[in-house]
């Protein structure tokens, strides 16, 4: 089986632009990169509490840093405390950049308000879902060392997800027209005001790890995964329980992202989907 | 009627904090708490108008995801309360509200050490109002002017998250019936739900500091019976917050407020995810 085809999609709320909307992708391989040789993708998506000041920003590095600390730790997905680790990572660099962009605004004549400071104080939060998707060769046996360095545009490989996720940012996994896994949350009734958040001052890995849950799965030629902030994510348990197949729509838009935001906007005016920000990682082993 | 409309810049809601400005506001408060009637619903209202501000914040500035009005009742006055630049306005976008209070004062609070202690430290004070105490108390006439303010809002929002009415103040109604008063109040709707109106009683009768009750018998006079009376009962989603933090409801539990912190119920409102750390 080939290198999955990895999509995204970001759509701000309404009535923001796309440069405040706090859901945020970080993907280890994009679009442009040589399907065939890749054996390892990592995605993560954050989605920035609105009520945080920084929202945005923070998704946005924590992100990234998961997607970083990934390439040096494989695996991080599947162990307790691997997401952990990351998250504290990414709040020591944030006292950094923090101090830096008070200094900014200073500088730029445009100091914290009285009204941001309790909030620059509490930091920011974030919910953090991060996936990697791992090639293994398929029959590969003790002895078939001399097949170590076979040619990956050739060989068969098998592709399994691990996924760490702290709040209801979630993961479902659909294979012959049945959802197969829906991770962490698996009902509508889930979704809430009060998920569980990566602080920017939370350095408690052990707390951190308390609260990730994990999961994994195999994949197979034709399978969809789909990765989505709550509001999409809960569109598609609904959905889902009323016996419709959310990811006929979800499938449809690869090599059409235009159409995407349209959409939304439609659902979302149809009362079918919250207005919120909406990011979507849609991973095509088809 | 599901009080679950959205809250956003695109479709804001209205609060309106009534406050109490007539003479009887000059007596102490009852209990072990000192100061003036005045100077708790004046600080009440700061703190209100404060915790509305940095709960809409970001980065770029506070958000309209209200509209507020501040109104006083003493005297024969009924009008709007904001001090400074905002004078004699009814209703004021919140990002308005936030950049122009009428002086940042300078207060002392203690705040947890990191290491299990409190340390004394410098916090700015927004203040858009001072106490003020005088004369009679047309809290009917009041009343009046707010139901009208929430029937100009209802008309152009008539979708949107119902208007909700803060009254402060220690029940004592010179101009009549409040209780019925309130009805015209409580007695409009959007297609959300119906118009939200708690009541914060300050009474110099003493007796425990009490929040959100669902039921009169221990309230100490007929004054606070009256505005336990006039007071909504907290929709369902307001109720599933206060029962997350601890507090004792149900769902006959009321907006009312006695002797006790009010700001707090600014938390009540949804504006999307809760920024809160892990527990």
């Amino acid at each position: 089986m080939l290198s999955p085809y990895v999509d995204r999609y970001l759509v701000p709320k309404r009535g923001s632009t796309s440069e405040q909307c706090e859901d945020a992708i970080e993907l280890s391989a994009g679009p442009g990169q040589d399907r065939r040789t890749v054996d390892t993708i990592v995605a993560v998506v954050c989605d920035g509490a609105s009520e945080s000041i920084l929202a945005g920003t923070w998704a946005g590095q924590l992100a990234a840093r998961v997607v970083q600390e990934a390439a040096s730790r494989p695996g991080l997905a599947a162990q307790r405390g691997g997401l952990a680790q990351a998250i504290c990572a990414a709040a020591w660099a944030w006292a950094d950049w923090s101090e830096v962009y008070v200094a900014d605004r200073i500088a730029a004549g445009r100091p914290i308000a009285w009204y941001e400071q309790p909030k620059l104080d509490q930091g920011a939060f974030a919910t953090v879902l991060a996936v990697e998707l791992v090639a293994t060769r398929r029959g590969r046996h003790a002895g078939d060392d001399m097949m170590v360095v076979a040619d990956t545009v050739s060989e068969p490989r098998e592709w399994s997800w691990y996924a760490a996720a702290l709040g209801d940012t979630c993961l479902f996994h659909v294979r012959d027209e049945r959802l197969i896994s829906a991770f962490p949350l698996d009902d509508v009734a889930g979704f809430g005001v009060s998920p569980a958040l990566a602080g920017s001052r939370n350095r408690d890995m052990d707390q951190l790890a308390a609260h990730t849950a994990l999961a994994s799965g195999s994949c197979r030629p034709g399978d969809q995964v789909f990765l989505a902030t709550d509001a999409l994510a809960a569109w598609f348990l609904a959905e889902h329980g009323r016996g419709a197949r959310p990811w006929w729509q979800l499938r449809d838009f690869a090599g059409r992202n235009e159409e995407f935001a349209p959409w939304i906007e439609q659902e979302r005016t149809g009362h079918r989907m919250r207005n919120d920000d909406v990011a979507l990682v849609h991973i095509d082993f088809g | 009627m599901s009080y679950s409309a959205e809250i956003s810049r695109s479709s804001p809601a209205c609060v309106i904090l009534m406050i109490d400005q007539s003479a009887s506001m000059e007596d102490p408060i009852g209990g072990d708490a000192p100061g003036r009637k005045a100077d708790v619903v004046a600080d009440a209202i700061n703190r209100l108008l404060t915790e509305l501000s940095v709960k809409c914040a970001k980065e770029d500035g506070v958000r309209d995801y209200f509209h507020v009005g501040v109104i006083g009742y003493g005297h024969t006055t009924v009008g709007p309360a904001f001090g400074g630049v905002l004078a004699g306005r009814d209703l004021v976008p919140l990002s308005q509200v936030a950049d122009n209070p009428a002086r940042i004062e300078e207060r002392v609070k203690k705040v947890p050490d990191g290491a299990g202690g409190l340390v004394e430290s410098v916090v700015r004070f927004p203040v858009w109002l001072d106490p003020k105490a005088n004369g009679g108390t047309p809290m009917v006439r009041a009343l009046n002017h707010v139901a009208g303010l929430v029937s100009g809002w209802l008309a152009e929002h008539p979708g949107g998250f119902p208007p909700i009415v803060l009254n402060l103040s220690d029940g004592e109604s010179t101009d009549g019936d409040l209780v019925a008063a309130a009805a015209s109040i409580t007695g409009q709707a959007s297609a959300d739900g119906g118009v939200l109106l708690f009541n914060l009683h300050v009474s110099a009768a003493g007796g425990t500091p009490a929040e959100f009750l669902s039921t009169d018998v221990s309230l100490p006079d007929q004054h606070a019976r009256s505005l336990f009376a006039a007071s909504s009962v907290l929709p369902p989603s307001m109720l599933a917050y206060a029962a997350s933090q601890g507090k004792a409801v149900n769902e006959e539990t009321r907006g009312f407020v006695y002797n006790a912190d009010i700001a707090g119920v600014v938390q009540f409102l949804e504006i999307g995810t809760r920024a809160t750390e892990l527990r």
